[in-house]
């Protein structure tokens, strides 16, 4: 498909530090909710990112967002980290990578009308005159199926399917390589999802930008994405070409991750490993594999040594000691 | 399979009355539910599914909101016309009810205990064990690992999927004849869902239960239900046994809905996606509600509401082209 | 939905039309004396005259033009002492909250303290040192608003700065100036409008305890809290002088606390535990 890398991501880590004590506060410990993860983007390409609640991926997410400064590692795009820049750098590190965000009702400031609200990245950047701006945000609203007028509307008169569509907008107005979908369909009635899943297709076509899809749902990442990465407790399990790893699943987590998969037909329902227990805490993670206390397969190794990721076929990366 | 309804909904209509005007926000719901059956209630978010549930149960959100006509009878018995002291027996007892969120469903200051012995108080215990016993039963019901330390702890100290068990135990706590789940598990990670679905299935079985399963999720209803009843804007477009509905849906929205959804076996580069939004409840139109987003649609869709018409055993479906 | 305050917006209107167009309302001088009809009751009491329709103080100043710049003197210090302190308090909160860490701490703590600074006796401080006047008076009501607003409104941007568009605002390349005061600040207004109608029966009740003080406007510019001073001696035999600018305070303050209330649920039902 395409070339060199858009996104580097290597050795990420972001721990948050737990105080106690109210004079004198001292460290007790440790949420490590990124800790030690690497992939890579390329352009006009979509990795997935799933995991459950507290694997890290929203983390993941703001960190390659600059929304956040990571504990250790590096988040590169085309080559440079944005932590090492100022000033006009830093804004246009900032016009290559934007974002949706899950909620449609959260992510619309409520004061500002539409066109405000797609235009404000063009604004920041002085891309072009107040003419020039209204313009493009016009042509944007087309582009992801609204029409030029509702950029005089305020953000309580759409439904939340048109909200997603105006935020997708509002991402893609400075001509960004790459865009952050966090959850970006989970918000949005089922008969609305398909249409947004659709125009998040077709824009990546048109406009050739690459997307870090952040997810929950198996079924949406293998038909949104290229690459998918599997999250649990601030690592990466596996990794693979989508098709790679629906075809054949090497981690444990993951086949738990298939298994819950809700059937699409009642007599079908994927049979596998049930999960018991809950996640641990990300706060005292288990040592060695930190699927051991959960997983099924266990051995005595699994609790004493870290499974680095191993590669069995082209690309196709997993963190397993059954694989050794 | 006892055949006899538990449940039986005729004709609901609750609407908000506005100053703007009328939203008819459930408007004419029929359906029945048989005891040990799982049906269910599938519809998009604003098509009237919760406030069906809470029609039923008569625990209308707002002063504007009020249900104007229609029965609901629990084992023959009008809901609607009983008193509030008699509906406050209903609600808990006979009818338990399970919501979205866990969060909010438990008060915060209470102990998980504390909030069990509430439910359980108000019904006598036939083998005169303590409430703290019962308690403990009933959390081992729902599997809650280590129940006697849990009883102790305040709801912030367990997991999301931990509190919806804990929802679950208050629920069951007094053996309910129906029991409504209103998404019960939209709020909880994928694997905890799994292991949620089972329990409740397995407490079904062994409790003799109908269960009122709301939800938008499809998958949910495959690996749950044993009817639906598919709901959009306000009515109930078709109703059918489960595989009925998968293998053979009647109403373009019904084919829609289940076709709109990514498979996981699936590598198709485009969705089929139903085009449009759902009408507005406060101006609905004379005909078919779905008409106008639907690709098979008629000049006589637009001008009369099509009647429900059987197109199978048990299976009904309110569309033109059916009939 | 709460009716419209319809008598509050009355007699708000009224009391700012009567402020603006003082002088060509009445015939009469504030300030200038006639001591030859002094002490004359309102027209409807035995000796009372049409002229001086609600009376005269001791110096025969008709009493309805003196409450009608008294309205003014009102208006003007509540209109600055809610810009200068409601101001302050605005861009503190936002900031405080926005940026949070040490410098909210910092402002939290100095919003406590002010809190339980001693208004009044600094005010009397301050008439001392710097001599009554309306500037004195703006400067204390206005050290004793900012707290109560910085608050609230901090409050507010603390639960707005969780919301996506902030983030994304971020993501978009905003500075943090762009985004407390480009897409902040306009969530915070409605409260900040609401505030704002909350406190103008503070500060008006709190000008005329300070004019009775002799803190206030100095005399002989009628305030309505200096005229309840004025007439307090003769409460017994000329009760008007201290009772109608009383009864003006009263029914102006409470008209602004009934459209503050009906503001509040107007514009943000959240707001209620205010």
């Amino acid at each position: 498909m395409s070339t060199a890398p858009i996104l580097e991501v290597t050795g990420l880590e972001k721990h948050y530090p737990v105080r106690k004590g109210i004079l004198f506060s001292r460290e007790v410990g440790r949420v490590r909710a990124v800790d030690g993860i690497d992939f890579s983007i390329r352009e006009g390409e979509t990795l997935g990112l799933v995991g459950e609640s507290g694997c890290g991926k929203t983390t993941t997410s703001r960190l390659v967002l600059g929304l956040e400064a990571p504990t250790a590692g590096d988040v590169r795009l085309e080559g440079q980290s944005w932590q090492n820049l100022t000033g006009k750098a830093r804004q246009d590190y900032h016009a290559k990578v934007q974002a949706v965000f899950q909620d449609p009702w959260s992510s619309l400031n409520p004061r500002m009308h539409v066109g405000e609200i797609v235009g404000e990245s063009l604004r920041i950047a002085k891309w072009g005159t107040r003419a020039e701006i209204e313009e493009r945000v016009a042509a944007l609203l087309v582009e992801v199926g609204l029409r030029p007028e509702h950029a005089r509307q305020y953000p309580h008169e759409f439904s939340g399917g048109q909200r997603q569509r105006i935020a997708l907008a509002s991402a893609l107005a400075i001509g960004p390589k790459l865009i952050v979908l966090d959850e970006p369909v989970s918000a949005l009635d089922v008969s609305i999802r398909a249409q947004m899943m659709n125009l998040l297709k077709d824009v990546q076509e048109q406009d050739n930008v690459a997307y870090l899809l952040v997810a929950h749902d198996l079924a949406t990442v293998r038909f949104m994405s290229n690459w998918t990465a599997v999250m649990y407790l601030g690592q990466i399990v596996e990794y693979a070409p989508t098709e790679a790893l629906f075809e054949n699943v090497r981690h444990p987590y993951t086949r738990a991750l298939f298994s819950a998969v809700l059937p699409d037909h009642p007599d079908r329902q994927e049979e596998g490993i049930v999960l018991t227990g809950e996640v641990p805490s990300p706060l005292d993670p288990p040592g060695g594999c930190r699927f051991h206390t959960r997983c099924p397969f266990a051995m005595d190794i699994c609790s004493q040594v870290v499974p680095a990721l191993t590669e069995s076929e082209s690309g196709h990366l997993a963190a397993c000691h059954l694989e050794e | 399979m006892d055949s006899a309804p538990v449940l039986e909904v005729r004709n609901l209509h609750t609407h908000f009355f506005l100053r703007r005007g009328v939203v008819k926000a459930v408007d004419g719901v029929t359906f029945s539910l048989k005891r040990g059956e799982v049906l269910g209630l599938v519809g998009e978010s604003g098509c009237g599914k919760s406030l069906t549930a809470l029609s039923i149960l008569r625990l209308l959100p707002q002063e504007a909101a009020r249900t104007v006509e229609g029965q609901v009878l629990l084992d023959g018995e009008d809901l609607l016309a009983k008193s509030a002291g008699e509906m406050r027996e209903v609600r808990g007892q006979r009818i338990a009810m399970i919501l979205q969120d866990p969060q909010t469903s438990l008060n915060p200051v209470f102990s998980i205990g504390n909030q069990l012995h509430e439910a359980l108080a108000r019904r006598p215990d036939e083998r005169g064990r303590s409430l703290r016993e019962r308690a403990v039963d009933v959390l081992r019901q729902v599997r809650l690992a280590a129940p006697e330390q849990r009883i102790g702890q305040y709801p912030h100290e367990l997991s999301g999927g931990m509190k919806q068990r804990v929802v679950g135990a208050i629920a069951i706590s007094c053996a309910p004849e129906v029991m409504i789940a209103d998404e019960p598990t939209t709020a909880l990670d994928v694997t905890i869902q799994l292991q949620y679905l089972n329990l409740l299935k397995e407490l079904q079985t062994s409790l003799g239960m109908g269960i009122l399963f709301i939800t938008h999720d499809f998958g949910v209803v495959a690996r749950m239900c044993d009817r639906v009843a598919v709901m959009y804007a306000g009515r109930i477009v078709e109703t059918g046994p489960v595989r009925e509905i998968f293998d053979n849906p009647v109403h373009p929205y019904t084919q829609a809905l289940i076709a709109s959804v990514p498979k996981l076996r699936d590598t198709a580069e485009r969705l089929r996606a139903i085009e449009g939004q759902p009408p507005a409840l406060s101006d609905l139109p004379v005909g078919c509600r779905f008409a106008d987003r639907c690709p098979h649609a008629e000049p006589r869709c637009l001008e009369k509401y099509p009647e429900a018409v059987s197109v199978g055993e048990n299976h009904t479906a309110s569309c033109w082209l059916a009939a | 939905m709460r009716r419209l305050p319809l008598a509050s917006f009355a007699i708000i209107g009224t009391m700012v039309f009567v402020a603006v167009f003082a002088p060509w309302l009445t015939p009469h001088s504030p300030i200038d004396q006639s001591l030859p009809n002094k002490l004359l009751p309102p027209f409807w009491e035995e000796g009372g005259t049409t002229e001086y329709l609600l009376g005269t103080d001791i110096f025969g100043r008709d009493l309805l033009t003196r409450l009608f710049y008294g309205a003014r003197v009102s208006l003007i210090v509540t209109a600055l002492a809610l810009s200068v302190g409601g101001g302050v308090g605005l861009v503190l909160g936002i900031v405080s909250g926005y940026v949070g860490g040490k410098l909210d701490a910092f402002l939290m703590r100095v919003v406590d303290a002010a809190f339980a600074f001693p208004t009044i006796l600094f005010a009397l401080l301050l008439a001392v040192t710097m001599g009554q006047g309306m500037d004195t008076l703006v400067i204390a009501l206005s050290l004793f608003l900012w707290a109560g607003f910085a608050r609230v409104i901090r409050g507010e941007v603390l639960a707005i700065k969780q919301r996506d568009f902030v983030a994304l605002a971020r993501v978009h390349g905003s500075s943090p100036a762009r985004i407390m005061f480009i897409h902040i600040l306009p969530n915070v207004l409605n409260t900040f409008m609401v505030l704002l109608t909350l406190n103008v029966g503070v500060i008006i009740v709190a000008e005329a305890s300070l004019s009775f003080l002799g803190a206030g406007v100095p005399p002989p510019t009628p305030s309505w809290g200096l005229m309840v001073a004025e007439g307090r001696g003769k409460i017994t035999s000329a009760w008007w002088l201290s009772l109608i600018p009383g009864i003006a305070i009263t029914l102006v303050v409470l008209s602004f606390n009934l459209f503050g209330d009906w503001l509040r649920d107007r514009l943000d039902p959240k707001l209620r535990q205010l």
